[in-house]
């Protein structure tokens, strides 16, 4: 039996409490993968293009820049990995912009941020089926 | 026994003038009352022109009648490239409707050519005339850079403030609701426990939904994470949603990278208006459009409400209109304000479109 392969997540938020929760709540999804953080723009880009991950779950406002370049740039990368945003931005402006730029989720910070979970564990699944 | 002497006063003169022999008498006046005279005189235009351009005056002495031209133009001429420099008309009689006519035009003075003691008393008090309009020019410079610099300031303190409010306060408000969600799932079965927690993370909610409201108020993050159009569409849905006024928005400035002081002002002129009409139209619509037009950003909204007064405009009475004036003034645009009664009101901000340097990242 082949070995489940792994979900590899990259977690970008300015706020170390958030990062810390989030990355706990996520390392408790089975096949979850940590494979970096950031706490700034300049770093999640650089930290993305050389962790490869699947997954980024990615804050706009950030020092040195915001979490939408970050996502330009992250999608213009091939292979491009899934992004969630997750934010405490919650007007719509953000949400069309995002999306425009290839997001593939934007969830509320505070009210949906149990989504995230259960995107991963998804995701984990469809990449993964089940052995019968 | 008084016995200061009086300095001669330097005075450099551009005189425009056909007959010698009048220069040479109204000069001696001029030097036996105290001036130390240093004249250019000229007949025609063309050479008017060109002293005016290589020269520096303290006044423009000129005749009505000159060869092929007249005073009023050398005025014009004067005040393409100098609004402070005296005017003194020097003349003969005219008839009374060309002297009003010169007044209008805004000649500092007017002296008979048969009436020569008065010259030096007019030039002296148009000397003293010029210097204080020098003075108020300067003054009002120096109240508009610290009008502007006061404004800056402002705004960066409401930035900051924002931030700190939304990243910081937020963020630890957002760390609490994971962790009270976090509790919720693994409580025992304990109904009391439950509501309470339950209880608990509604509060943080609603703490979270005021700090996000606070730091909004403050400054919008849309203006600097997605620009203008993004912040004034917010702006105008906010408006609609709050005062029940319908409020429509057109604009063809999607793709602009606008330096972010001109985003700045007109988000803040925006903010403005609405409140203008929110307190004083009695406006059931309003429609807002923010275009590039001929490199300048104009922003036009236009309400359907009691229509303001003209007075209300020109007495400036009003801090908000003087502020949003300065605002526009300060970074090379104008704002005009119209209306009639029961027509509605209709305010125009043009500015020049500043674009953002090639690559550099919004504030």
């Amino acid at each position: 039996m082949t070995p489940l392969a792994s979900t590899k997540v990259f977690v970008v938020d300015d706020s170390a409490i958030v990062r810390e929760r989030l990355i706990t709540l996520l390392s408790e999804v089975p096949n979850v993968t940590i494979t970096g953080e950031a706490e700034k723009a300049r770093d999640a880009i650089s930290g993305i293009q050389k962790a490869r991950p699947d997954i980024v779950v990615l804050d706009i406002s950030m020092p040195g820049g915001s979490g939408i370049q970050v996502l330009e740039t992250v999608k213009k990368e091939r292979p491009c990995p899934m992004v969630i945003m997750l934010t405490n931005f919650d007007h719509p402006q953000y949400r069309q912009r995002c999306m425009q730029l290839g997001a593939d989720h934007f969830l509320d910070k505070s009210s949906n941020f149990e989504r995230v979970i259960d995107i991963v564990r998804e995701f984990g699944h469809a990449s993964c089926p089940a052995q019968p | 026994m008084n016995t200061a002497v009086q300095r001669p006063t330097s005075l450099r003169v551009l005189w425009a003038e056909q007959e010698a022999a009048h220069v040479e008498m109204a000069s001696s006046v001029l030097q036996r009352a105290g001036f130390n005279l240093q004249a250019e005189v000229v007949a025609a235009r063309e050479a008017f022109h060109e002293k005016l351009a290589a020269g520096v005056f303290d006044i423009v002495i000129s005749a009505y009648n000159l060869p092929g031209w007249n005073a009023l133009e050398a005025l014009e001429l004067l005040r393409k490239t100098d609004i402070h420099t005296p005017f003194i008309l020097l003349t003969g009689s005219l008839p009374e409707e060309t002297a009003v006519a010169c007044v209008d035009q805004g000649i500092t003075d007017y002296v008979l050519k048969d009436n020569l003691p008065r010259l030096p008393i007019s030039v002296r008090l148009a000397l003293l005339n010029r210097n204080a309009q020098r003075r108020l020019t300067r003054s009002r410079e120096q109240l508009r850079s610290l009008a502007a610099r006061l404004q800056s300031i402002r705004e960066e303190e409401r930035s900051k403030i924002a931030r700190e409010v939304h990243d910081v306060l937020g963020q630890a408000l957002t760390g609490i609701k994971m962790d009270v969600t976090w509790i919720m799932t693994r409580l025992p079965d304990d109904t009391r426990l439950v509501a309470r927690t339950k209880s608990m993370s509604a509060l943080v909610d609603s703490t979270i939904q005021m700090v996000r409201r606070i730091a909004t108020d403050l400054r919008p993050g849309l203006l600097d994470n997605l620009g203008l159009v993004a912040a004034v569409e917010w702006q105008t849905g906010e408006f609609q949603t709050r005062t029940g006024i319908n409020c429509r928005l057109n604009t063809n400035l999607r793709d602009a990278s606008i330096a972010s002081e001109s985003a700045t002002a007109v988000f803040r002129i925006f903010q403005e208006t609405l409140t203008n009409v929110a307190r004083h139209a009695q406006a059931t619509s309003v429609a807002v459009d923010l275009c590039e037009q001929d490199g300048r950003i104009v922003l036009q909204v236009a309400d359907n409400g009691r229509g303001i007064d003209l007075a209300e405009v020109t007495q400036s009475k009003s801090v908000g209109l003087l502020g949003m004036r300065e605002r526009a003034t300060i970074l090379g645009g104008d704002l005009a304000i119209s209306g009639a009664p029961g027509q509605g009101t209709t305010v125009v901000l043009s500015l020049p479109l500043n674009l953002m340097a090639q690559g550099a990242l919004p504030a």
